[in-house]
């Protein structure tokens, strides 16, 4: 079936996913298909303006407590997935202190974490049945943003301070610690709803869901994820795919870089083959972005200039312009670099950007500029 | 008489060479506030003075130089602005010799180097200099140059060591030479119990700790408490361990007295605290001494025995003996090491160069009465917005950028500006008119670096199955625990702080052939540098498992002392006696030592 839909234009191959799910539902549960869904009350990033509506085919999971998940598709009109939904309803405690959950939650076709709506006549509710004011739907909503949060790290068993009673100096500070950490990144009286939804989205349908994309979403809408808004839907086909097909998108791939996080980042630079690291389109476009980059990133793209046959001109010229936000380390391997090259030096861009951050008092490390200036023979004005 | 033998080292440390004199901040005779720092001899050539006053001037330090010959002498002092930038230097000092104030400030210069200080008029005979701090922020003096030629001392680093021994008139060897049957570097947990287990078998050990407490990361000057199980050496480790308080609690004082108390009793173990070593003679990959210098008087001692252990924590003495060894974090297929929940925080699909970064504890107090801190521009560009009265275990630093042990001065001072500019935020919030500053160490606790490469490289999936080996010597059952930094995941989180996964595990096992190298025949390694990958030391890199590596390798060479066989020897042909050695240790341990 997959090897047919890779074959469709490319127009058809989105319809033909969406028919392809069609074809295999076999139940309607909660969020009835057709209808499209309305903006949920909480989104990471944008929400489409075009209309989605949740496919027909469930993926049927049972949680670790016996809760039975049912998860859908997000389709556009043309049958397009867009990510998955799932109306989550489940307990939350172990007594009869909460109420039962119930929300839909959104996921991106990575399977991180979108968005989240409340069911209508059905608010998330706190200990003694307290419903969810506004500010405790963006404490959740800011919980679940947080790919590693505390939460993610805690047993239900620990979320409590057990040594909160204790107020002498040798309290143990690691527990309490824990305690506060904890208390501050859940949504206030309702750290079990907070936890159970936070593991739920993340770790186990968050699987469920990864498994379903890569047998379903991965191989048929690669120009999709590629040129996704969602960082983490491109970061998802970098990730799962082969060499080969990095070499032949090299330039999205590379454009990622300075959208993702830090993390990120660097698994893409890491990621990319060596030779790629010749090519003066990877070099130069990552040099043109030096300035969104945070320390980690750029030591490491850095040092993969130190360790390239060829470094071109261009990621020089373009790394000296932002040569006031390099750290003592970055400043060593760059101008090592110019050394390497001498003929930049000739460069007026080069040597002028040079100058202006020697000159600059604010700047940490001029003297470091001063003094490769001096050794080299240039002046410094 | 102490007086008369403090001033004689003062004396042995002033080296007259032609017309020129060389002073060592750290051999003066009074320190005063100063605090002597030798944690970055390796990078910058010496331990130095430092004015660690938490924002207030330090007391002056002082000593007496006994010139030969009166007249002008140039002056140089080497020292370094720790936070080059627009603003005024942090860490400026004065100095005074005899009557004459200097007049310039010293600590402009961004790097290591010799700041000029301009012409003094030298009486012959005694003559007082004194190091005066201007800010309490970190001022720091390397040493003092007097000189009747105007010309500065070298500024490259080996060039600048060939030149001090020339101007010392030092010999390349170490003036006096000392054996043993067994040599620990390094006084942490894992070295102390090392010596203990040694001394108890009745081995002569030698103990080289570069610091005047003993304990480590465990000590009152770096004071994190001991996690983790005893194993089989309860006994011994109940003498050096630390009761579970917070971390960079002053509890921490009670606990360096214990195990001095207790250290002490052993006639056996013969303690050189503040002796730093520097250096390995090592043939045909067998060590034959370590050598090592006297942190404030520079004194200088050749170890020479048949066994020694590498419990430096950085590896330093396998690093120079040539030993086999690891920094960074392996490709997750190396060792299949892989944990879907954290993906790359966890272990890379690429090796990289990153490991878990060092803390600097810090705590302030409530004061009974109001007072401010002052304006600390310098530290604003790491601190950012960020607040706080008190830094725990997550205040730790690391990146792609530094290296733990080359770069280790940048992260300290980088931890320095974290902490200052924290606390200078949370003085500006209402109601903290009487916080002040109680303590911020000015020592990195380090979790990992080098890790020395064993006949057994240990790793997660050991911890992670409970693999037992036949010389399973170690056991814990602490969960494996790897920190990341917050802003890997959140760019707009301080770059000071990580977080910590942790995986949960039954008990687990170390083998003894993690804890000796591969291919340095007579070394042991203890603690944070034994042998094992980035994520393995997850779990055994905190102090009571590094105590139990120190304590297994102790006992390990003793029997090597009696056989005369190698540490893998040991493992061949006596791992029976060696086995039941660990295994009755445990039989004893509710009677700590007499």
């Amino acid at each position: 079936m997959i090897f047919l839909i890779r074959n469709l234009d490319r127009r058809l191959r989105w319809l033909a996913v969406g028919l392809v799910f069609s074809i295999c539902s076999t139940d309607a549960y909660a969020l009835t298909a057709p209808d499209s869904l309305r903006v949920p009350l909480k989104v990471k990033g944008d929400w489409p303006e075009y209309p989605l509506t949740a496919g027909q085919k469930e993926i049927v999971f049972e949680d670790t407590i016996g809760v039975t998940h049912r998860i859908r598709m997000l389709l556009r009109q043309d049958g397009t997935p867009e990510g998955y939904v799932s109306r989550i309803e489940t307990p939350v405690c172990t007594d009869t202190l909460c109420a039962l959950a119930d929300i839909s939650m959104f996921w991106t076709l990575a399977g991180t974490y979108w968005a989240f709506d409340t069911i209508p006549t059905k608010p998330l509710t706190k200990n003694d049945h307290i419903k969810f004011n506004t500010k405790d739907y963006d404490k959740l909503h800011e919980l679940l943003q947080d790919e590693q949060s505390i939460l993610r790290r805690r047993h239900k068993d620990d979320l409590f301070d057990k040594e909160v009673k204790r107020v002498s100096q040798v309290v143990d500070a690691v527990t309490g610690a824990t305690a506060r950490e904890v208390k501050e990144a859940v949504v206030e009286g309702a750290v079990y709803t907070s936890f159970t939804l936070y593991h739920l989205v993340h770790s186990q349908l968050a699987a469920v869901i990864r498994e379903d994309a890569k047998k379903n979403v991965l191989p048929v809408l690669k120009e999709k994820l590629l040129r996704s808004p969602k960082t983490d839907e491109r970061i998802f086909y970098i990730r799962e795919s082969p060499e080969e097909h990095l070499r032949e998108n090299i330039g999205p791939i590379v454009e990622t870089i300075p959208v993702a996080v830090p993390r990120d980042r660097l698994y893409i630079m890491k990621k990319l083959p060596v030779d790629l690291w010749e090519k003066e389109e990877v070099q130069v476009y990552i040099a043109r972005k030096a300035a969104e980059l945070d320390v980690h990133s750029l030591s490491f793209y850095l040092n993969q200039l130190k360790s390239a046959k060829t470094v071109h001109a261009g990621s020089l010229r373009y790394l000296s312009e932002v040569l006031d936000g390099f750290s003592v380390n970055q400043l060593r391997t760059y101008l090592a670099l110019l050394e390497k090259a001498p003929g930049l030096l000739k460069d007026s861009a080069v040597l002028a950007n040079i100058r202006k951050t020697a000159a600059n008092p604010g700047y940490q490390y001029s003297s470091y500029l001063k003094s490769f200036l001096s050794k080299q023979g240039i002046e410094l004005q | 008489m102490k007086y008369l033998s403090t001033f004689f080292l003062t004396l042995l440390s002033v080296f007259a060479f032609s017309q020129s004199f060389l002073i060592e901040a750290e051999s003066f005779e009074e320190k005063g506030g100063w605090y002597v720092d030798p944690q970055f001899v390796e990078q910058m050539g010496s331990p130095y003075l430092l004015a660690h006053g938490l924002g207030e001037p330090v007391e002056n330090a002082h000593t007496t130089v006994e010139f030969k010959d009166g007249g002008k002498y140039h002056v140089w002092v080497r020292t370094k602005n720790w936070v080059p930038g627009n603003w005024t230097p942090p860490g400026r000092f004065k100095v005074r010799v005899a009557s004459q104030l200097l007049e310039p400030e010293f600590g402009n210069e961004p790097e290591w180097s010799w700041e000029y200080g301009g012409e003094v008029d030298i009486t012959k005979g005694n003559v007082k200099l004194e190091l005066i701090d201007l800010t309490g922020f970190d001022g720091r003096c390397d040493a003092i140059y007097f000189s009747k030629q105007k010309q500065a001392p070298p500024a490259e680093l080996a060039e600048l060591g060939k030149w001090r021994l020339k101007v010392t008139q030092k010999p390349a060897k170490p003036e006096k030479t000392m054996e043993f049957d067994y040599v620990i570097v390094g006084g942490g947990i894992a070295g102390c119990a090392s010596a203990i287990a040694a001394a108890e078998q009745g081995l002569k050990v030698a103990l080289i700790h570069d610091r005047p407490v003993l304990g480590g990361n465990a000590s009152s000057e770096i004071r994190v408490h001991t996690l983790g199980i005893y194993g089989h050496f309860e006994r011994i480790l109940r003498m050096l361990d630390t009761k579970h308080y917070p971390n960079g609690s002053p509890e921490a004082y009670a606990e360096d007295q214990k195990r001095h108390r207790y250290m002490a009793r052993y006639p056996n173990i013969h303690l050189f605290l503040n002796y730093r070593a520097y250096g390995v003679e090592a043939q045909q990959n067998k060590i034959q001494s370590v050598d090592a210098s006297h942190t404030h008087t520079g004194e200088r001692i050749r170890f020479v025995a048949p066994y020694f252990a590498d419990c430096t924590g950085d590896g330093w003495i396998g690093y120079w003996a040539g030993a086999e060894y690891m920094y960074g974090r392996e490709s997750v297929h190396k060792y299949n090491e892989g944990w879907e929940e954290f993906g790359e925080l966890w272990s890379p699909e690429v090796a990289d160069n990153v490991v878990m970064g060092s803390s600097v504890l810090w705590r302030s107090y409530t004061d009974d009465k109001p007072s401010t801190f002052p304006d600390v521009p310098w530290a604003m560009e790491v601190a950012k917005e960020y607040a706080a009265d008190q830094g725990e275990w997550q205040w730790e630093y690391s990146n792609a950028d530094v290296h733990q042990i080359e770069d280790a001065e940048q992260i300290r001072d980088h931890m320095l500006r974290a902490i200052y500019g924290s606390f200078a935020n949370y003085k500006k919030k209402p109601k903290t008119e009487k916080q002040r500053l109680e303590w911020v160490s000015y020592l990195l606790g380090k979790r990992e670096s080098r890790r020395l490469v064993g006949d057994y490289i240990f790793n997660f999936n050991d911890a992670k199955n409970r693999t037992p080996f036949p010389d399973s010597v170690v056991m814990e059952i602490r969960e494996v625990d790897v920190h990341f930094q917050q802003n890997l995941v959140d760019p707009e989180k301080p770059d000071f702080l990580s977080k910590a996964m942790f995986f949960k595990t039954g008990k687990y096992y170390i083998p003894y052939r993690s804890l000796y190298s591969k291919n340095i025949s007579n070394l042991f390694m203890a603690g944070r540098c034994f042998s094992t990958t980035h994520v393995g030391l997850g779990g055994p890199r905190v102090m009571k498992t590094t105590g139990q590596m120190g304590a297994a390798v102790g006992f390990a060479a003793s029997l090597c002392v009696k056989y005369k066989v190698s540490p893998r020897e040991l493992y061949q042909k006596h791992l029976d006696e060696y086995m039941n050695l660990i295994q009755i240790q445990k039989a004893g341990y509710n009677s700590i030592f007499p």
